[in-house]
């Protein structure tokens, strides 16, 4: 009989006391982490492409009004630039050249170039390029940091025009060949390694 | 010799048929007597880190959801014999190094998101802008799976994070209800 009270309580005792651990308060603690790549974005301009119009005066030469501040409208905007992370910026451009080339060589009093300032601003600093051959160059220091362009955005502006010789030399008086006349602007954002 | 063996029985039923009490029935009533005390089973984890991915999308603002890892079993069978609290505190995701934008308008270092502790039927959000936390009174002895899930990633005014390691992290208490 004592013999099984003895195992009764040693039943019992096991029961009140399970093999795990356990606590009156436990606590636990989760890191998170993440990552954010260093990246670069612009928009799509308003316009890919600013139409200046017609380049030639009366006299066949260029056109006056185009060889000094910006005209209305030969402009675009390029909304919601950024760069998360530090960057460079960088901006190439081509002179606008007769597309449709005659079969005859340029005379010397004709042009089929004719270049312009290209100017970008709405970044850190204004950033300006005069193209007189292909892929002419200008570029902003690397920027430390992120930055982004307040609205409306980057604003590429086309101003002062002036025809260029047979030698990529800007020359005011020449008489420019008809046809249709195109160049390129090409805004790179890039981060900085 | 039948007559003597007849006696013998005799005598040795009498012995049985009258004990030495004086009464013909007694008992006795014994207390059985335990007490289960009140506790909660302890979580078994280490220190775990959540690695959620890249924050961002190709536009630079942030993504809608986390990329990947958003969920850790924390226990399995976790339990409370007795009422209990539960309390969670959730610090945002910060920027490693940078601790203040420059250009503030436009980006930001921190991201806050929801951490949501499912045990059983419990399912306890805490979101990382309540730099408090919540606590949570479960009112009856509760057991099932821990979960802790990672949701709902935001910033203020639909800003971009700037590039680089952000951190954070979940803590979570359970105690006895008092």
């Amino acid at each position: 009989m004592f013999h099984r009270r003895k195992l009764l309580m040693a039943g019992i005792a096991a029961l009140a006391v399970p093999g795990i651990a356990h606590a009156d308060s436990v606590s636990q603690q989760i890191d998170i982490d993440a990552t954010v790549d260093g990246a670069c974005g612009m928009g799509t301009p308003v316009s890919d492409e600013i139409d200046v119009g017609d380049l030639s005066g009366p006299d066949g030469t260029l056109d006056g009004s185009l060889t000094g501040a910006m005209v209305q409208g030969n402009s675009t905007i390029i909304a919601d630039a950024w760069c998360n992370t530090s960057h460079k910026l960088t901006m190439t451009a081509t002179p606008m050249e007769l597309q449709n080339l005659p079969a005859y060589a340029q005379p010397a009093y004709m042009a089929r170039k004719v270049t312009y300032d290209a100017t970008l601003i709405g970044w850190s600093s204004p950033l300006g390029v005069r193209p007189h051959n292909g892929g002419d160059l200008a570029f902003l220091p690397p920027v430390a940091g992120a930055h982004a362009a307040p609205a409306p955005g980057l604003e590429l502006q086309i101003s002062a025009l002036e025809t260029l010789n047979q030698n990529n030399v800007e020359q005011s008086d020449l008489m420019l060949e008809v046809g249709e006349y195109r160049g390129t602007v090409t805004i790179t954002l890039a981060t900085n390694p | 010799m039948r007559i003597t063996l007849l006696s013998a029985f005799l005598v040795g039923a009498s012995a049985f048929a009258v004990p030495a009490s004086a009464q013909n029935v007694d008992s006795k009533t014994l207390i059985v007597q335990s007490t289960i005390p009140s506790y909660c089973s302890e979580l078994g984890m280490q220190d775990e880190t959540l690695d959620l991915g890249n924050l961002t999308g190709t536009t630079g603002q942030l993504v809608t959801e986390f990329a990947q890892n958003d969920t850790l079993t924390l226990e399995t069978g976790f339990y409370c014999n007795a009422p209990s609290t539960v309390k969670i505190v959730a610090e945002p995701l910060r920027h490693d190094t940078v601790t203040t934008v420059a250009d503030f308008t436009s980006f930001t270092n921190r991201v806050d998101y929801t951490a949501s502790l499912k045990w059983n039927d419990q399912d306890l959000p805490v979101v990382s802008t309540d730099s408090d936390g919540a606590e949570f009174n479960i009112t009856q002895a509760n057991i099932g799976d821990m979960e802790l899930k990672i949701s709902d990633p935001t910033v203020a005014d639909n800003l971009r994070p700037i590039a680089g390691g952000y951190a954070g992290l979940v803590r979570l208490t359970i105690s006895l209800a008092q």
